[in-house]
Formats: structure tokens, C-alpha cells, sequence
């Protein structure tokens, strides 16, 4: 080994390194299952965080004009759906938005609601539709 | 038929089990015999996979519904194209698709066999189909796609191919990246086949090189048609989402760029051949890496695959590789041990390396990025995620210092530069990229990563033209008439330096994509608004304006189609856009068709969302995407570039052995 390539990597690699640390530490949320915000303590910090769940079939609420608003709850995918978090998302309804999906929201949560910024609808037929029916076993 | 595609499954396991024991034994025992057989029966797998994928394909033209794997992603009304393109429509046919592709690089390889280096063509040989065996393996016990139906009965009707993934974009973009993934099999087992053959002199590196290209060409179409599918057709407005799946097929893009390049430092300078072992298994690894990445479920994704107990043996399967890999390199260290050392900062060697660090960097922070939430749980408890910021945040510096090592890489001189040189080479595009920058923030353009990202651009663009202008002018010397000597000159450089020069196309292709990914970025325009018939809503230098609300009705979908008219800042009509949304009938999915105007200028992406509760107002959202084209032209002429440096010369040398020369050439 030569010194020149060992400075060379080394300058490279700490820069790097540098780089995802400062930007991991930016831009880190954590991941959070409805029933798992409920559970939180108040203090808690919950300014970013990513919410995986799936919307409550009642009380979906969806208007355009003036500006389009998406309410609606999510609860635990497979979890009890007592336990439900209200979400506000300020934007149009994603395609394939529906009661039983399960859906990613990056967003806020605080005064018991979430804020999404973002709404990801998981598309469950894309690559795995069901199979034909539990009766067919 | 499902019988006969099990069958010729069958005989390709068979006889990829045959190809790996007969190769490393013809390598042990240098039996030409046996390495005559290895090399018909590795033709024989590629055929056998062929009847094999055949089978499938014409169970789905045939609707044959008693094949679970064609009722789940067929139905009758689908045109026969997209019953085609269903083979590779979900998980179990998309890995025969794999196997078969790999199947056919290996049998290239076997055909273009000739007597030379025989001890690395057994090798080579044997570990190609070590993949394929892998590869069939889990196409037989895993995934196999010729399974009946657990009914009682045969469905009358399939299920039907997700309505997205009905796009002419859709049939190619799958092949055409595991034709990338599968292609980056046979650098990888001529690096093993030189390890254990001990020919470690530069022939597998020159082999290499050429699959290697050819990989990084296809891959490269590969990942940018699926950016301009998720662009046309998921409504978003972008093309990228650093999403694992996306993720998963840029890191070995990554690491087969490092190779390309430094490679050449290996075949001027024999340097860097431990590294270069490394990069080329990292390739083919990080293929294998993303396979397990995106089947196995430890990593949260919109597409959404399913979650299989399978990615566990590809992780078996990578570390198996990394295994050996490791235990090779030591065994045969004294072998690579470099020829010579670097001298200089400020050389070509020092150069390529940094800009393989950078690429290095750019895929282990999204390396880092994909698996965080996988990190995080496992060090603290707590699971946490990053998303885009994150992906921005680190990856568009190292970017921009990749295009700026770009400028420097090909001009720098080997060994160690001086001053005068530098000065030479450097000071005339340094100086116009910070007239670039400087013009650019007088004008007003916002952001300080755009202007740079400019300005760079700006600074290799003349790089390659200088250097381009002292070999014309060095060509057309002595020539009487300057015009006519300097297109002379031109063609003779152009023809002589042949891959040269593509690779500056390529380098061409790299920034005009740049730019128009930095534009498209940093100066996007996004409103959402309502509209009744006849209400306009001006946005940019565009006002539309809605004519109507059409509702139509197809056998496969209902449809609601916003008719917008699109006038400029003077009111002069432009075009009638017509963004649609469906809703299909049989499974209940709504999709946006999305409506574009696209002009070199920019893209304007028209999207409808939905009718407001009266149903009288359409919900529309639009981006305006500037210079957006100049990533599509961009990302063409880089495939363009590499197709030209993969053309074969004119010479009568056999295929495999061609290399040589036109990788020589390039490497100046």
C-alpha cells in the first residue's frame, strides 16, 4: 500500500461518512404503528415520524374545492380497530385510496391528530393479487 | 404444456449441475475433453430455459387458466402483448425470466468459446453455471410458475394484469434490467475463473470489460425506462423516488461504473487488481443483494412485493459468494499484488480513484439509506426510517463532485501532472464554468446546488470540446484548406480513436442529463386547483383552461376525462389536453392517465384527481417540470455511446478475443 491512495481514501471516505451522518441525523423518523403513537409518553417528540397503517372503512371525509382535503383514521394493519389515529392530509386522494388499504404517511402528530405530508397508498395487487379465494384450498 | 415447461426446467438444472462439476473438474484436470462437453451442455441449459419460458408464454396466449400463475396475472380481454408481458407480471415468472436470461449470457459465452485459455474457460464456465444452477433452483423449488390451480375446477376468466403495468414501457422495462443484472453473471465468472484458474493475467480483465459494458448499457436503459414509466404513469410528477426497488438496481449500476473505469487504470498501470476483483463481485453481488432486498420483506416498499421466506436463500447466496471471493484473493494474493504505485495527487490514477470512491460512497449511502430502518432497529431498538431529504441531502454533493472529477479524469496526465499542464488543460474551462455560475445568479436562477450543478456542466462540456479541438487541430496539421483539413482530421481521429471518443459521447450523454435532472428538480412547478367547465387557472406561462367533463365507458374501465385546453401568456391556443382517470371493472383500481405537453423547454404534466362533490368541478394537479426531455435525450446518448464503444471492429479475430484492441484504444 502506498500512502498517496491511503490519503486519498481516507479523505474520500470521511467525507462521505461525514455526509451521511449530518444527513441521517436530519432527516431520520421514526417508525411508528398507529396503536404505537397512542402509546407514546406526551413529551415525546413526534415532529417526524412514519406511520404505517391501514384506513378505517367510517369516516372518510374528502373534499376538492377550495382546497383538497383528505380526512380520514388508520388503525394497526391486522390490529384491533379500536384503536384508531385521525389523519388530515392537505392534497388529493391518492389512486387506489380506499377503506382496507394499507398506507405509508410521513407527516406530524400532534393535539391527537397526524398531519401527512405524504401519503403512499401500498398497492397490493401489483404483484401479488389474492389467490382464488381461501375456499379454493 | 405446464408438464413440458416443468420437463425442460428439469433438464436445465440437470444440466447446469453437470456444467458446474464438469467445468471445475475439466479445470483441475485440464481435460479438453470435458470442457468440450461443459460447453455444449451450457447450450444446451440456454435452450432448455428457452422451451422452458416458451411453455409458460403460450399458456398464457392459450388462457390456460389451470396454471395458477396464468390465472393470476392474465385474463381473456388483455391484448396478446400484455399476455406476453404477464410472464414476467409477478414474482414466480419474473425469476424464470431471470434464469433464462442469464441462461442465454452463458450461452454466449459458450458460443463464442474458441481453443485459446482453456483453463479459464473451464472456470468461467463453471461458475457461470453455478448462477444458473442457483437461479433454476429457485425457479424449481421456490417459485415455480407451472403450478395448477388449487381448485376443483378451471377458472373460466384470469385475474388480470395490474393495470399499470399495462404500458409498452412495462414489457420492456423488466427484461431489460435483468438482462443488465444477468449480463454482470459473466464478468463475474471470468474474475472467479481467473482466480481459480490462476490465469491472472490481463485477458479476463479485457473479457470483462466488454460484458461489463454491455451490462452497464443495459442497465442503464433499464433503470431509466422504469423512471420514465413511474414518470408517465403514476401521476407523481417525478421519475425517482429513491424507493428500494428503484435503490436495488442503481447499486450495482454503481459499482459497474467504478469498474469501467477503473479497469482501465488496471490495463495501463496493473494497479488496483485486487479492487477490481472486488468491484466485479460487488456488481453481481448487489444484484443478487437487491433480489433478496426487494423478496424478502425486511425493507418497506411501495411496490410491494410479496413477502417470501425466498430472500433468505439469496442471502445465503451472496454470502456464499462473498465467502469464496475472499478465500480466492488470499489464496492467490502474491498474483495481484499491483505492478506500480501511485505518485501523484495530481495523476489520471488519482483521478480514477477518487472517482471510484465517490461512486463507492454514492451506493453505500444509499446502501445505508435502503437498509437504516433494518440499522436502526438492530442498534438502538428503535425502528426509524429515511426517506428522499435523505437521499438528497447526500448523494447531489457526491454527485457534483463525480461530474467535476469527470471534467478532470480523461485530461489529467498519467503519473503526475504539472503546472503548465494543468494550467493548459484546465484554466479555459474553469474560468467559462465560473462565468456560467456568475451568469446564472445575475439572472436570477435560484439555489446554490442548481448553479453549481451548472456550472460544472458547463466546465466539463469544455473539457471534451478543448480536447477535442487540439486532436482535430493536431490531425488536420499540415493541411492547406483549415476547414476541410479540420473535418479530415476530425473523421480520422474520430475513426482512429474510436471508443475514445464515445466514451466522451457517454460523458456527453451523463451531462445533458444532468442538467436536465438538476432543472427538473430544483425548478419544479406544482399547483393543485378545481375547475368547472369554462373556468381557466393560469400557472407558469401556461393558462388552462377547462372545455368539459367527458364520462366514457369501455369494457375494461369507466373513465372520467377532463378536456382542458392550453393557451400561452398571449392567449394563443397551444393544445387540448385530455388527463383521464379509470376506474377498472374488474378489480376496483383507479388509475390517472396522465396528460403531457412536452417541449425541449419543459414538460407540462397534467394529472386528474377526481370531481369535487357536486360532481361539476374536476380536481386537477400540474407540475411543470423544466428541461425534463434533456434526461430522456441524455440518458440515449449514453446507451448510444456504449453500443458504438460494443460494436465489433473490423478484424477476424473470434468474438471473445476481440476485446483487446478496442479496449486498448481506450484507455489512453
Amino acid at each position: 500500500m502506498n500512502k498517496t491512495f491511503i490519503y486519498i481514501v481516507c479523505a474520500v471516505a470521511l467525507i462521505a461518512v461525514g455526509l451521511i451522518v449530518w444527513a441521517t441525523k436530519e432527516a431520520a423518523a421514526m417508525v411508528l404503528m398507529p396503536s404505537q403513537i397512542l402509546g407514546q409518553p406526551e413529551h415525546q417528540d413526534l415532529s417526524r415520524i412514519r406511520v404505517a397503517g391501514r384506513v378505517a372503512p367510517e369516516a372518510i371525509d374528502y373534499t376538492v374545492s377550495p382546497t383538497a382535503e383528505l380526512k380520514f383514521s388508520i388503525h394497526d394493519p391486522g390490529g384491533s380497530p379500536e384503536k384508531i389515529v385521525p389523519v388530515v392530509y392537505r392534497g388529493l386522494k391518492p389512486d387506489m385510496f380506499a377503506p382496507g388499504r394499507d398506507v405509508i404517511i410521513d407527516g406530524s402528530y400532534a393535539n391527537g391528530v397526524l398531519q401527512a405530508e405524504k401519503l403512499l397508498t401500498q398497492c397490493p395487487s401489483k404483484y401479488e393479487p389474492p389467490l382464488p379465494g381461501k375456499n379454493a384450498k | 404444456m405446464a408438464e413440458f415447461g416443468h420437463l425442460a426446467l428439469f433438464f436445465a438444472w440437470i444440466l447446469a449441475l453437470f456444467g458446474v462439476l464438469g467445468g471445475a473438474g475439466a479445470g483441475i484436470k485440464r481435460s479438453r475433453k470435458l470442457l468440450l462437453a461443459v460447453v455444449n451442455s451450457t447450450k444446451l441449459v440456454t435452450l432448455c430455459c428457452f422451451l422452458s419460458i416458451f411453455a409458460l408464454g403460450w399458456l398464457f396466449i392459450h388462457n390456460d387458466y389451470s396454471v395458477q400463475y396464468v390465472w393470476r396475472f392474465s385474463n381473456r380481454d388483455m391484448p396478446d402483448i400484455y399476455k406476453i408481458s404477464a410472464i414476467w407480471g409477478g414474482m414466480d415468472g419474473s425469476m424464470l425470466l431471470w434464469a433464462f436470461i442469464l441462461s442465454l449470457s452463458s450461452g454466449v459465452v459458450a458460443l463464442n468459446f474458441r481453443a485459446s485459455s482453456s483453463a479459464l474457460m473451464s472456470w468461467t464456465l463453471a461458475v457461470l453455471n453455478s448462477s444458473a444452477l442457483f437461479f433454476l433452483s429457485v425457479v424449481m423449488f421456490i417459485t415455480d410458475p407451472f403450478r395448477y390451480i388449487k381448485a376443483p375446477f378451471v377458472p373460466p376468466d384470469g385475474n388480470g394484469l395490474n393495470p399499470l403495468l399495462q404500458n409498452p414501457l412495462m414489457v420492456v422495462h423488466p427484461p431489460m434490467l435483468y438482462l443488465g443484472f444477468t449480463t454482470f453473471a459473466v464478468p463475474f465468472a471470468f474474475c472467479l475463473g481467473a482466480l481459480f484458474s490462476g490465469v491472472l493475467n490481463n485477458d479476463w480483465i479485457r473479457l470483462t470489460r466488454r460484458w461489463t459494458l454491455l451490462g452497464w448499457a443495459f442497465l442503464t436503459a433499464g433503470i431509466v425506462m422504469g423512471g420514465h414509466w413511474a414518470y408517465v404513469e403514476l401521476g407523481w410528477g417525478g421519475f425517482w423516488a429513491w424507493d428500494p426497488v428503484e435503490n436495488s438496481s442503481f447499486l450495482p449500476w454503481l459499482t459497474g461504473s467504478a469498474f469501467l473505469h477503473s479497469v482501465m487504470v488496471q490495463e495501463r498501470k496493473s494497479m488496483l487488481k485486487i479492487w477490481n476483483v472486488w468491484l466485479v463481485v460487488a456488481t453481481y453481488g448487489l444484484t443478487v443483494f437487491g433480489t433478496f432486498l426487494t423478496r424478502s420483506g425486511i425493507v418497506q416498499s411501495v411496490h410491494a412485493f410479496a413477502e417470501t421466506d425466498m430472500g433468505w436463500v439469496f442471502l445465503a447466496y451472496l454470502g456464499t459468494l462473498v465467502a469464496l471471493t475472499l478465500a480466492l484473493t488470499i489464496w492467490r494474493r502474491k498474483e495481484l499484488r499491483p505492478e506500480r504505485r501511485i505518485e501523484s495527487f495530481f495523476s489520471r490514477e488519482a483521478a480514477f480513484l477518487i472517482n471510484n470512491l465517490i461512486l463507492l460512497s454514492i451506493c453505500f449511502a444509499t446502501l445505508w439509506g435502503v437498509m437504516f430502518p433494518v440499522i436502526s432497529e438492530a442498534v438502538t431498538g428503535v425502528k426509524q426510517t429515511v426517506s428522499i431529504p435523505f437521499f438528497n441531502a447526500v448523494n447531489v454533493p457526491l454527485f457534483l463532485a463525480l461530474i467535476f472529477m469527470m471534467g478532470v479524469g480523461p485530461l489529467i496526465a498519467w503519473r503526475k501532472s504539472n503546472l503548465p499542464n494543468l494550467r493548459r488543460t484546465f484554466l479555459g474551462p474553469f474560468v467559462f464554468g465560473i462565468a456560467v455560475a456568475v451568469l446564472l445568479v445575475w439572472a436570477g436562477v435560484p439555489g446554490f446546488y442548481p448553479i453549481l450543478s451548472y456550472a460544472l456542466c458547463a466546465f466539463v462540456l469544455m473539457t471534451i470540446l478543448g480536447e477535442m479541438h487540439r486532436g482535430i487541430r493536431a490531425q488536420a496539421l499540415g493541411s492547406e484548406n483549415a476547414l476541410a483539413g479540420s473535418l479530415s482530421g476530425a473523421g480520422r481521429l474520430f475513426r482512429r480513436h474510436r471508443d475514445r471518443y464515445a466514451g466522451y459521447l457517454v460523458h456527453f450523454g451523463v451531462l445533458v442529463a444532468t442538467i436536465g435532472i438538476t432543472a427538473s428538480m430544483a425548478h419544479k412547478v406544482e399547483r393543485e386547483f378545481a375547475l368547472a367547465p369554462g373556468e381557466s387557472f393560469r400557472v407558469g406561462r401556461f393558462e388552462l383552461k377547462l372545455k368539459q367533463i367527458d364520462e366514457g365507458q369501455t369494457p375494461n374501465y369507466q373513465s372520467v376525462t377532463a378536456v382542458t385546453e392550453v393557451f400561452d401568456q398571449e392567449g394563443n391556443f397551444l393544445r387540448t389536453l385530455k388527463p383521464e382517470m379509470r376506474s377498472y371493472v374488474r378489480n376496483q383500481e383507479n388509475t390517472t392517465e396522465v396528460a403531457l405537453n412536452v417541449t425541449l423547454r419543459e414538460d407540462l404534466y397534467l394529472v386528474m384527481v377526481g370531481l369535487d362533490d357536486s360532481g361539476r368541478k374536476a380536481a386537477l394537479k400540474v407540475f411543470i417540470n423544466p428541461l425534463q426531455v434533456w434526461l430522456w435525450f441524455g440518458a440515449i446518448l449514453m446507451i448510444i455511446g456504449s453500443v458504438i464503444i460494443l460494436l465489433p471492429r473490423k478484424q477476424t479475430a473470434p468474438a471473445f478475443e476481440r476485446a483487446p484492441q478496442g479496449s486498448a484504444s481506450s484507455s489512453i
